[in-house]
């Protein structure tokens, strides 16, 4: 196992990311290696060195740009809201409309069942004639049709 | 206050609440800014780079779906934007091959910072390690992401990510030796 080997080993282990076995077997190394364990404190100061690093900031100017993107099923809700309101609008609007225009349509079939009924199997007013006939006095006949078609007669004809 | 994990803000964000995407903005803006301005030295790009993330979350935050995968995925895609403009700017090449194991990039924007104290120097020295060493020692130093996070951040292997970061520590620490 070379140095280099050892101290590949060394950094992982400053990461948890090395096993029991190899951190044992590299430690025995670098207790005996002066240039690896050198190695070692370097590599604890510029880990520090770099997690001390500042963070950085965007511009408002980005943060106005990122406030205008929209999730897709934001708008697709709102499309939804929308129509939903529209809907509750219509339904109420049309509530009290619909009511009356029903009772109408009601009002209007009834009363033409009931004409078409009366027109269709109701009494019949009698047929009325008048006759004039010159040099007598106005006689006025009344005929009832029968069923076979013929018309009573005034006895004067 | 209680404050929501990861997990439950993805799940608002895919039913559409705009405030925990607002939240996931505010938790991840800074840290994945400065990720993104140390990978690219340059403040725009950076800026862009947050942007798109962010505007990909909102678009495609169903793709979430694993415990705990919300920051990796931020720093996935950003990573990636990044690397895009690279190619846009006909760098890729120049910043990816690592043929004779050349660990330094050449001087960015942020290494002609004046270098006044030991933070200064170490941020100039770090900007100037090439991305690939880059991008590894701030996801672990600075981000504390797992190996196996950041190998499916650079989509590479755990070993390579070890292999990496040591040989990015190594390098500073030289280069800070040496000064």
């Amino acid at each position: 196992m070379t140095c280099d080997d050892v101290q590949e080993r060394l950094s992982a282990f400053t990461d948890g990311e090395l096993s029991d076995t190899e951190a044992a077997e590299s430690f025995r190394h670098a207790g005996t290696c002066r240039h690896c364990r050198d190695f070692l404190g370097s590599l604890v100061r510029v880990r520090s060195g770099v997690s001390r690093l500042p963070l950085f900031h965007p511009s408002p100017a980005l943060d106005e740009r990122i406030a205008f993107i929209r999730l897709p099923e934001e708008a697709g809700a709102t499309k939804a809201s929308a129509r939903a309101g529209l809907q509750r609008l219509w339904t109420r609007s049309m509530r009290v409309p619909a009511a009356a225009l029903a009772a109408g349509v009601a009002l209007f079939l009834l009363t033409t069942a009931l004409t078409l009924w009366f027109w269709i199997v109701g009494p019949k007013p009698p047929a009325q004639e008048v006759v004039y006939v010159f040099g007598l006095p106005q006689v006025e006949v009344v005929s009832t049709t029968g069923a076979d078609g013929e018309s009573e007669r005034n006895p004067h004809d | 206050m209680h404050s929501a994990t990861d997990e439950q803000l993805v799940e608002r964000v895919q039913e559409g609440e705009w405030a925990a995407f607002a939240e996931i903005y505010r938790r991840y803006r800074s840290p994945l800014y400065s990720f993104c301005l140390r990978l690219s030295g340059r403040k725009e790009t950076a800026e862009d780079a947050l942007q798109e993330t962010f505007a990909k979350l909102a678009l495609r935050a169903a793709e979430i779906r694993s415990r705990g995968a919300l920051r990796g995925w931020l720093y996935q895609v950003a990573r990636n934007e990044i690397l895009m403009t690279f190619r846009a700017r006909r760098r890729t090449t120049e910043l990816l091959e690592d043929a004779d194991g050349e660990v330094w990039d050449a001087e960015t924007p942020l290494t002609l910072l004046e270098a006044k104290d030991g933070i200064a120097h170490m941020e100039r020295s770090l900007a100037r390690l090439k991305v690939e060493y880059r991008e590894v020692i701030i996801m672990r130093e600075m981000e504390e992401l797992s190996y196996a996070e950041i190998a499916a951040v650079t989509q590479s292997t755990e070993a390579a990510v070890k292999s990496r970061l040591f040989k990015a520590r190594k390098a500073l620490a030289q280069r800070l030796g040496a000064h």
